[in-house]
């Protein structure tokens, strides 16, 4: 069960790119603040979270999600999720995590939304 | 009427969604509606697994489906005989409090039941466990009146009003 999500960091100019495929549970929480401090560490100061390959999120999953927000927030990260999926969409307004971290339909939404707040 | 019974084993609450999901399907639900019951399904079996039954794999959690003219009707019951307290009597979370770290990250299950579906009931089920009462129409809002009667109903303004 451990392995039930996998993250993989790609970087894009001036952003960090948080590719999530599996679910986000429970299980997940190693592996995602592992490899969200790992991207940390090595400079990510813009943070695109895409969970487009994600087939499944549950109450323990957002509290995780909560917990990255939570630590970008003391790290004075900016953090985007990108977001295809409009349930998952939903079950984040209801809970309120889109006004901590803006919700994309799609990567290029969100690169340009990260790109537009970095103009002065 | 559909009825699974499970081991209270974390992983199991996935094998339940998709059986629900399939049946709301069958059942003509649009594809939005079929996710929000997937997910309140899959939190009530989890707090059945987690507060009713402790984990504890040899104790089952039996969820029953009866579709109903405009909807369909879920019960997830469990056979523990606590830990429920604390997850009904909560007051809904707080975001804010759980960024700054004053309470909690966990505490939503319940809170995204009560949104996710029309109806909740909270019930003593006759074998000595709990029972959680869900009913969803194809629709929100879409109220099948011969089975709204004598239910406690959700209050979408104010999540903790079905409270006991």
């Amino acid at each position: 069960m451990s392995e039930e999500l996998s993250v993989t960091i790609r970087q894009i100019p001036e952003v960090t790119v948080l590719d999530l495929i599996g679910s986000v549970t429970k299980f997940a929480e190693k592996t995602l603040m592992k490899v969200y401090r790992a991207a940390s560490d090595a400079g990510a100061h813009r943070i695109l979270l895409n969970l487009s390959k994600v087939d499944h999120i549950n109450s323990s999953g957002i509290a995780i999600l909560i917990s990255l927000v939570s630590e970008t927030q003391k790290r004075s990260q900016q953090l985007g999720i990108i977001c295809p999926n409009e349930h998952f969409r939903r079950v984040f307004q209801i809970v309120g995590l889109h006004q901590y971290a803006p919700l994309h339909a799609s990567e290029e939404e969100g690169l340009a939304a990260m790109a537009a707040a970095q103009k002065p | 009427m559909v009825e699974v019974r499970f081991p209270s084993e974390l992983g199991m609450e996935k094998c339940v969604m998709d059986i629900v999901g399939t049946v709301a399907h069958c059942l003509g639900f649009p594809n939005g509606r079929v996710a929000d019951l997937k997910m309140a399904v899959g939190e009530a079996c989890l707090n059945a697994m987690e507060h009713g039954n402790q984990f504890d794999r040899r104790r089952r959690v039996i969820v029953r489906l009866s579709a109903k003219r405009n909807g369909l009707e879920v019960s997830v019951t469990d056979s523990g005989q606590g830990g429920w307290d604390k997850v009904i009597n909560t007051p809904p979370p707080d975001l804010q409090a759980k960024l700054s770290g004053e309470s909690s990250l966990r505490g939503w299950g319940m809170f995204l039941i009560r949104h996710l579906v029309d109806e909740v009931e909270f019930l003593k089920s006759s074998s000595g466990g709990h029972q959680l009462r869900m009913m969803v129409y194809r629709q929100p809002g879409q109220e099948e009146q011969e089975h709204v009667r004598g239910t406690i109903r959700h209050d979408k303004t104010n999540p903790g009003s079905d409270r006991p």
